[in-house]
Formats: structure tokens, sequence, C-alpha cells
């Protein structure tokens, strides 16, 4: 006994011997073109890398790395725009019914094998075929598609079709060997890529996870050739590591840390093109006071949209105007009072009802979620002016859900995030999520979405689904708050995030992080 | 075959002597407790995971979970039938010693356990060690000096201390040993001794705030209560070496409870590493259960670890209980 304490000195001697700097101290001196590429950067994400095969399930972690490490025909611009990434033109016919996608010439996987216009009718099969649940909406005017020869693949639609491009950059469209995928049952454990990053290192389940430049990548090469990924669940350790420069970016930062942060690391927000709402439940017997119209109006009204950004998020989520996040054309500012605050229309309003002495309701949140509950308390905070009594609920994601599909809900709090046409499909169209959650079906709105969507004059689509947002404010199915935005905090030059003076055939890193995160992604169901 | 050897019947009754006493031994009773609290830690995890609202495959699916691939799925995860049912086929499985398979990674459980098992192991293990560093020396002196300046410093620290929750204190040393002094990292792990110390040292120490006033307060108590035994008179009257003093009649004696406790606490320190992990991002397995478990209703995943936590408490405490008795014989009797 005496002789093992005699030894304990020791150990502060291990602990101080292993106390080597062994992890790397990022350089804080500015990065000038010279320095491109970078060989390294690391990115915080807050959940693990759980599956990277397209057709099944995936969490935010795993959209973002498919996205990086596999190639589609077109890629998505953060301001709407499609270029063509694997295809080198794309032609529609007459009736726009038939559309040919001509692919770029010897397009080859990160290890060589050439990519070929089978490939890309395997991409669109298999995910027709997978007898599972995930096939975007984006993907449904599809009637089939078929390779006419090695760089030719022709897809045949429905009906006339203008987002085609746009479905085609869609992360259901990610192009991988069908002989690959066919032969090795493991493939999605160490995919090839013909995108503009190969993945390099990863055991399913661990934390960490490590991508590098395609050398094959037909757009060239990259502005970083290495990228780690760290799934970092919890938000204050996001922010310390951010801090410390242990991390260069981060994904999802709280707004509460924007003040926080030092010289060298800069924040902006990225658009998840999404808006937050709270939802009404439709199902409720007709009698009950979130039935009437004119209730929901005059909730519409009595909200402070600002104080909700300021509060909830940090001043980053502009206050809505409409029903459809800032940027697209299909969106239309129609709210009253450009949705500012105005009590007594509000009040003049609920008196119209039988309501007007006020009524108690719940409103349920996403505990989880930054931000989200924190909404909810200042919209009952308003609506208390009206004599409206809402308790707010929050409550864990899983139960969330499980709730709001069972229409255990009276309101609720939450987001939606699609591109411009299936963002309204996803909320009024039967069978999407949140029109099921809801239970709000107006043969009148549903008609006007639907023959939007199929039009195949973009001028006549915007009229269509503008008629359609004016006719949901008479009924007012659902009260929109302000834009769905994430914060990200940055150590690296922000134009070797983006598009921005970039030396000539170099790569931003991660244009398709932000931009894509949100297309669709609400709207993964079959017909 | 004529080579075989019958026992005699004197041999026989030595045997049954011997299972009849092994029957009646403090091993054999620890060990059915053991397995008892282990059978009942697997009843009670099965049954809570599976009450408590929220659904696996509803978090799976996501906005796409409508009626038909909910119960689609379930059949795919094998979440059908009875509680009663699935239940039963887990047990068989971890009789077989499969933990089951988790519901979003499609990965064993085994796997993730033994994945993340050896750095919860370690950091525990380093924790336990850094306690007792601190503790044992700083026991001694509060006992030695009672009633002394030190004596009343040591209460008021170790008061605050045991009242300070360690995702807080956790934050409070990252920011000064990790960001001011750059002595550690913010967060993160790299396995391989010893340069896995240089990522465990500071959570360790987090943990350490609540384990060394408890360990520390009792070794003090324990060293009071010795300091008034005749042997420890008798030691001071033949005028032996302080350091022989307090090492060999002081500490031996005394240090029987505090290993003991030690023992009984690894529950608490093991909960403690679900907070910890989550504060310093390492990858252990607090953190696959909260994260990747609980949140996400990963049933196979939390009966999984909780399985393995029990475990782990269950031995230790029988370990500690064979120390004690190894460092002071009397606990035996007792």
């Amino acid at each position: 006994m005496r002789r093992f304490f005699s030894y304990t000195w020791l150990l502060p001697l291990v602990l101080f011997q292993a106390c080597s700097p062994t992890v790397k101290v990022p350089s804080k001196k500015a990065i000038t073109n010279q320095d491109l590429p970078l060989p390294s950067v690391t990115i915080s994400l807050s959940s693990k890398l759980l599956n990277l095969d397209p057709v099944k399930p995936a969490p935010q972690s795993d959209i973002i790395t498919i996205y990086l490490t596999a190639g589609r025909l077109f890629k998505l611009n953060r301001d709407w725009s499609v270029e063509p990434e694997l295809a080198e033109s794309m032609k529609v016919s007459e009736d726009g019914l038939e559309a040919k996608v001509i692919l770029k010439e010897d397009i080859v996987y990160s290890d060589g094998t050439k990519l070929t216009s089978q490939d890309v009718v395997f991409a669109y099969t298999r995910n027709r075929d997978f007898p599972g649940p995930f096939f975007p909406t984006l993907l449904l005017p599809i009637d089939s598609v078929e390779a006419a020869d090695h760089r030719t693949v022709i897809f045949r639609l429905k009906q006339p079709y203008i987002d085609l491009r746009l479905a085609l950059a869609h992360m259901a469209m990610v192009i991988h060997p069908q002989s690959k995928i066919e032969n090795d049952p493991d493939y999605f454990l160490h995919p090839v890529s013909a995108g503009p990053y190969v993945l390099k290192k990863w055991i399913p389940g661990a934390s960490t996870w490590t991508i590098e430049a395609n050398p094959h990548y037909v757009r060239g090469a990259m502005a970083i050739n290495q990228i780690e990924l760290v799934s970092v669940p919890d938000p204050t350790s996001r922010v310390l590591q951010l801090v410390s420069g242990s991390i260069d970016y981060v994904y999802e930062l709280p707004v509460s840390a924007q003040a926080l942060m030092p010289e060298e690391v800069t924040t902006h927000k990225v658009p998840l093109n999404g808006q937050y709402f709270f939802g009404v439940n439709h199902g409720l017997p007709s009698n009950h006071p979130l039935r009437n119209a004119k209730v929901r109006q005059a909730f519409s009204l009595a909200i402070n949209r600002e104080e909700i950004n300021q509060k909830a998020f940090g001043g980053i989520s502009t206050p809505a105007k409409g029903f459809q996040y800032p940027g697209p054309k299909e969106g239309l500012d129609n709210l009253p009072f450009k949705g500012r605050r105005n009590l007594e229309a509000a009040r003049e309003l609920l008196a119209q009802t039988p309501f007007a002495k006020g009524f108690r309701t719940i409103l349920h949140s996403y505990g989880q979620r930054p931000g989200w509950t924190d909404a909810a308390l200042v919209i009952a905070s308003n609506l208390k002016d009206l004599g409206i009594e809402v308790q707010v609920s929050p409550v864990e994601d899983s139960v969330a859900t499980s709730d709001a599909r069972a229409g255990r809900f009276e309101m609720i709090f939450s987001g939606n995030s699609s591109g411009p046409i299936n963002f309204f499909r996803n909320m009024w169209i039967p069978g999407t999520f949140w029109a099921e959650v809801l239970r709000y079906n107006s043969p009148e709105v549903i008609s006007l979405v639907n023959a939007a969507s199929k039009s195949k004059n973009f001028d006549q689509r915007i009229e269509l689904i503008h008629a359609a947002q004016d006719l949901a404010l008479e009924e007012m199915p659902i009260i929109p708050v302000s834009e769905r935005v994430l914060l990200v905090g940055s150590r690296i030059r922000r134009d070797i995030l983006f598009e921005e003076n970039l030396p000539p055939g170099t790569n931003p890193m991660v244009a398709t992080i932000s931009e894509l995160q949100g297309v669709d992604s609400g709207s993964a169901v079959r017909e | 075959m004529n080579n075989v050897n019958l026992p005699s019947k004197q041999t026989g009754f030595l045997l049954l002597g011997t299972y009849l006493s092994f029957l009646n031994s403090r091993a054999f009773q620890n060990l059915i407790r053991a397995l008892l609290a282990t059978m009942g830690v697997l009843v009670v995890t099965f049954t809570l995971i599976h009450l408590i609202p929220g659904d696996p495959v509803e978090m799976l699916l996501g906005e796409a979970a409508t009626e038909e691939l909910v119960l689609e799925y379930r059949r795919i995860l094998g979440l059908e039938g009875s509680l009663f049912d699935q239940f039963i086929s887990y047990l068989s499985s971890v009789v077989h010693g499969d933990l089951g398979t988790s519901l979003l990674t499609r990965q064993s459980v085994n796997a993730v356990v033994a994945r993340t098992l050896p750095l919860t192991a370690w950091l525990i293990t380093v924790t336990i060690a850094m306690s007792l560093l601190m503790a044992i020396p700083l026991g001694i002196l509060a006992a030695i000096y009672r009633g002394t300046w030190f004596d009343h410093a040591f209460r008021v620290f170790t008061s605050i201390s045991l009242a300070t929750p360690s995702f807080y204190s956790g934050l409070l040393l990252i920011l000064f040993f990790a960001i001011q002094l750059k002595l550690a990292p913010v967060a993160g792990y790299n396995p391989g001794f010893p340069g896995n110390l240089y990522y465990l040292w500071l959570p360790a120490l987090t943990m350490s705030g609540a384990l060394v006033p408890i360990l520390s307060r009792v070794l003090q108590s324990s060293i009071v209560d010795t300091m008034e035994q005749e042997f420890v008179e008798t030691a001071i009257v033949r005028g032996l070496p302080k350091s022989v003093l307090v090492w060999r009649y002081l500490l031996r004696p005394s240090l029987a409870p505090t290993i003991g406790l030690l023992g009984y606490i690894i529950g608490q320190l093991l909960s403690a590493t679900v907070v910890v992990e989550i504060v310093f991002n390492l990858p252990g397995m607090g953190t696959a259960l909260v994260v990747e478990g609980v949140l996400l209703r990963d049933y196979p995943l939390v009966q999984g670890i909780i399985l393995v936590f029990a475990l782990i408490v269950v031995i230790v405490s029988f370990l500690s209980d064979m120390l004690c008795g190894w460092i002071d014989p009397r606990t035996k009797i007792s």
C-alpha cells in the first residue's frame, strides 16, 4: 500500500507529458488566393452521419454529406438559378413532354470508372422502385427515363414540367455507378463520387468523418482539399470550439452566440428555404374558436413578428409578409399591413366572432429546437393582449411529431421548408405532411396549387399560385411568422464558401450545403 | 475406462460441503444480488423506454411519416407485436450476448458499446485517480487540522463544489483552462494512451468536482474516528515518525469506507459521464445514450447501454466490497 502511494507522484507527470500540443492551432493570418487550395478545414454539424444512400431517410448530416460527395446532372445556386454539373445541355420538346439531356464528355467517378447515361437512368429507377418511402414530389411528373446512347438521357414527362432542372438537382438524383451498387451490398459505406468531394474516412456511428476533393470532378479543383466533418450535438460546445479555433465552420450556431464571436470569426444567416408558422388543427370540433377563420385572421394581426424575430431568433429571421419565405417569385406579400402588428384591427375582427371575450388554448412547440419555444412564448404574450390565454407546451421532437400526426394538438409552432411550389403543396395538398397534420382541405386552393404545379408557362404559374395564396388569406389555415434560417459561424473566408472572387477554375467549398438543405426536404412522399 | 476414479463417499461429502459453503458465502450472495439487480434494470429500462411518449419510427421518417409507412417501418425494425413478446425476444437475444441492432444506424449495439465503452472507462478511471489524488491529502489534512481555518475553508470549498452542477463547472473549466490558458482542447477525443489523457484530464477534473468533496469528507470523518483508537495513541507514544503514523496507522484503517463508497457511487459517476461527455463532445457511451438513444427513441441502443451501465455498477460494487475486505479485514466480519 505504501509503495503504491509512493508512486502516485508519477500520475501528474504522465498527465503533463500527455498535454503536448497535438491539436492543430489554426493560423489567424488572412488567407489570400495564393494560399488556395486550403489543405483542410473542420466543419461541425449537429448530428452524426448515419447513411449515404439517397433513397433512405436522411437527417441533416446525411443530406449535406450526400450533396458534397455525389454528382448530379444540375446544381442549384443560392439565388435559385440552376446550372449544369454533369449535364452539358438539356433540350425540351415543343409539347413539353420530353427532355433530352446530354452528359459532358468523358465523365469519370473518383476512382476513374466511366460514368454512363445508364447510371442516370438507374439513379431514377432505383429511387422509384426502392421499397421505401422516399420518392420526392419533385420527381413525380417524370414518367420514364431511358438512355438513348452513352451520353444521352431522355426524360419522358407526364405533364409539362418547368421545374425539371430543379428536380434533377435534387438529392434523389445523385448519380452512382449501377454496377457497383448492384454488386456490392456495402457500396454506400465506401461510395465513389462524381461530385466535388469523395468520402475518405467514415465508420458508421463515429462522430467524425472525412471527405476529400474529387480529383476527377468535372467542374475543376476545389478551394479546399479536405473537409473533416464533426458531429457536435451540444450548441454551447459548438460555440466554444469555434471560438477556440478547433472548428473552422459551425453550421448551426445559437443566435445568442453572435455577440461572443472573436474578430476572426464571421457569422451569417443561412436561409433554409422555409418559414416558421403556427398552424391550427382543422380537425377540431366545428364550434371550436380556432375553427373560425376570423379568429385566425385576428391572431395573424395580433402577433408581433418583429418581436418574435428579435426575442426568439436573434434578429436574423425576416418577419413574414406572406405565406412564403422571401425570395422566390411564387411568394406573395399579401398579409394585411405587410405583416405588422395591428392590435386594434385584430380586436375588431375578434369582436365579429362569438369569442370576443377570449378563450383558452394550447400552443405546442418542438422543445429541442433553438428559438422555437421562445417564439411560442412571444406569441402567447402577444395573444394575451387580445384576451386569449395561450398555454405553451414544449415537447420533445419525437413526441411533437407523434402528437401532430395523431391530431393531439390545438395549435402547433413549426416550420416548413421546401422549393417554391412544393412549399405550398406541402401545406395544402392532401397526402403531404403538413396538410395531413393540419387537416386543412380546401378544394379551391388545392385546384389552384395543382394547376400551378402543372403549368408550363412561368408567368401563368405565378398567377395561379398567387391566386391560391389570396384565397388562403381568407381562410388563414396557418399563421405565417418569419423566415426559417440558421446561423453559421465561420473562420473561413466567405468567398471560399461561396462563389465570390475565387481564382478561375476554383470551386467554393460549401455552395451546396446552404442552398440545397431546404429544397423539397419536406415533400418526400409517394403519390 | 477402468482408470476412471469414482469419487469416494468422503470426497462426495467434501464436494457437497464446499458447494454448500459456496452457496452460503458472501461472494455467492453478491452474485445472486447482482443478477437480480441486472434483471430488474433490464425490465425497468425496457418498460420505461417503451412507455414514454414518442415514436422512433416517426422520428426516423420525419415529415414523410404516413400511416402506411409507419406500419411498414415497424415491421422492418421489428417493433411489431405486444410489449411482452418484444421483451421475451429481447431477453432471449441478451442471454445469447446480442444486445440488438440500433434502429437508426442499423449497427449492432454490441459494436456501439465496443466503440464507446473504452472512452467512458478511461474517463471514469482518470476521474477516480484524480479524485483520489486530491481527496486523500485533503481528507488527511482536514482531519489533522480539524477545527482550524483549513478545516473551515475545506468545508466551504467542498460545499460549493458539491453544489455546482457539472455542466456548469465544465463550461467554466473549459473557458479557463482551454480558452484562456490553452492547456486543454475545448472538446474532442483522440484514442491511444497517453495522448488521450490530453483530452480527458479536463472532463475528469469536472467530474472530480463532485467526487472529491464526498470522498474527502468521508475520509476526514473516518480518520477522525481512527485517531481516537488506542493503537494510534500507542503509536504516538512510541514516537513513530509522522509519515509512518499517517500512512500506516491513520490512512490504511480509514481508507475502507472511502473505497467502499467509491464502489457505491460508481452509478452516479456513470450518470455524470453522460452530461460531461456531451459538454466536452466526447464520443463515449453517455453521448450515445442521450443524443442517439433517448432523444431519438432508439430502444435497443438505450436498453443495451443501460444494461452495460448496470453491469459496470454491479461489478465495481462487487470489487470494491472485496477490496475493502483486503484493506481492512474488519469489514469482512461486519
